[in-house]
């Protein structure tokens, strides 16, 4: 279900979608475009809560 | 907590530092397998079990997995750890909360559905869509990933073009996301 949004020929543009700094890029409205289920927008948003705790955690 | 590069950690990982291992999945990877463990196997599974599968997964053939990260520059261990272990506890999730042998019907829909954990997920997307401010966003969300209509159709309901759709569907999940994170 996952691979879907989760190629990894994408992977590089997923990370950038979790961690905020894609989020209005072309390639964000890909992976947005791909979003097909429930638990695929529940693991997109888990994916990114904890990419933006790293990014406070790597501030710090 | 040692501030690792995240090539010390991949070396110290391949060279088997147990420092550099403990560090790595203890500190490095706590918040999201704690996140993992609580939201995703509600408890069920303790830390070190998760830290083994994680471990068996990413030492096999050598850490050839910490290989992909080292293709691709300018992104964190911290957040490409993220991604893979989201990904790798989501295939094994039913294995590790022993659903692997649950009877499934015609429909491949287990006979106890009730049980599944995917019930949580959905209320806890529901409760966020709920959250959300703008309600058009919401509706669409609920319309195309809770009851499954898809572009075409969203399109005719709302009068619109299916590649508005699809923008729209865009800015909906940002603000999805934002709720989301912002929430908890």
């Amino acid at each position: 279900m996952i691979e879907t949004i989760d190629m990894e020929s994408n992977e590089r543009l997923l990370m950038d979608f979790i961690d905020g700094t894609g989020i209005k890029s072309k390639g964000a409205q890909a992976i947005t475009k791909r979003v097909k289920s429930v638990q695929q927008l529940w693991l997109l948003a888990k994916m990114a809560k904890d990419a933006r705790h790293a990014k406070l955690i790597k501030k710090q | 907590m040692n501030n690792y590069t995240d090539a010390q950690y991949i070396e110290g990982l391949k060279a088997r530092s147990p420092q550099v291992t403990r560090d790595f999945f203890y500190q490095l990877c706590n918040y999201t397998l704690n996140d993992i463990r609580h939201s995703m196997m509600k408890d069920h599974v303790e830390y070190d079990d998760l830290v083994n599968e994680l471990f068996l997964y990413l030492s096999q053939h050598d850490w050839h997995r910490l290989d992909t990260f080292s293709a691709i520059n300018e992104c964190h261990l911290s957040t490409w750890i993220i991604k893979v272990s989201w990904r790798f506890f989501w295939k094994q999730r039913h294995r590790l909360l022993g659903y692997d042998n649950c009877d499934m019907d015609t429909n491949g829909i287990k006979e106890s559905e009730t049980d599944s954990p995917d019930i949580d997920i959905i209320m806890d997307v529901k409760q966020t869509l709920d959250d959300m401010p703008n309600r058009r966003y919401a509706d669409l969300l609920r319309k195309m990933l809770l009851e499954g209509h898809d572009a075409e159709e969203m399109a005719m309901l709302y009068h619109t073009t299916e590649a508005n759709i699809y923008n729209i569907k865009h800015r909906a999940i940002l603000m999805f996301i934002k709720i989301y994170v912002s929430r908890k």
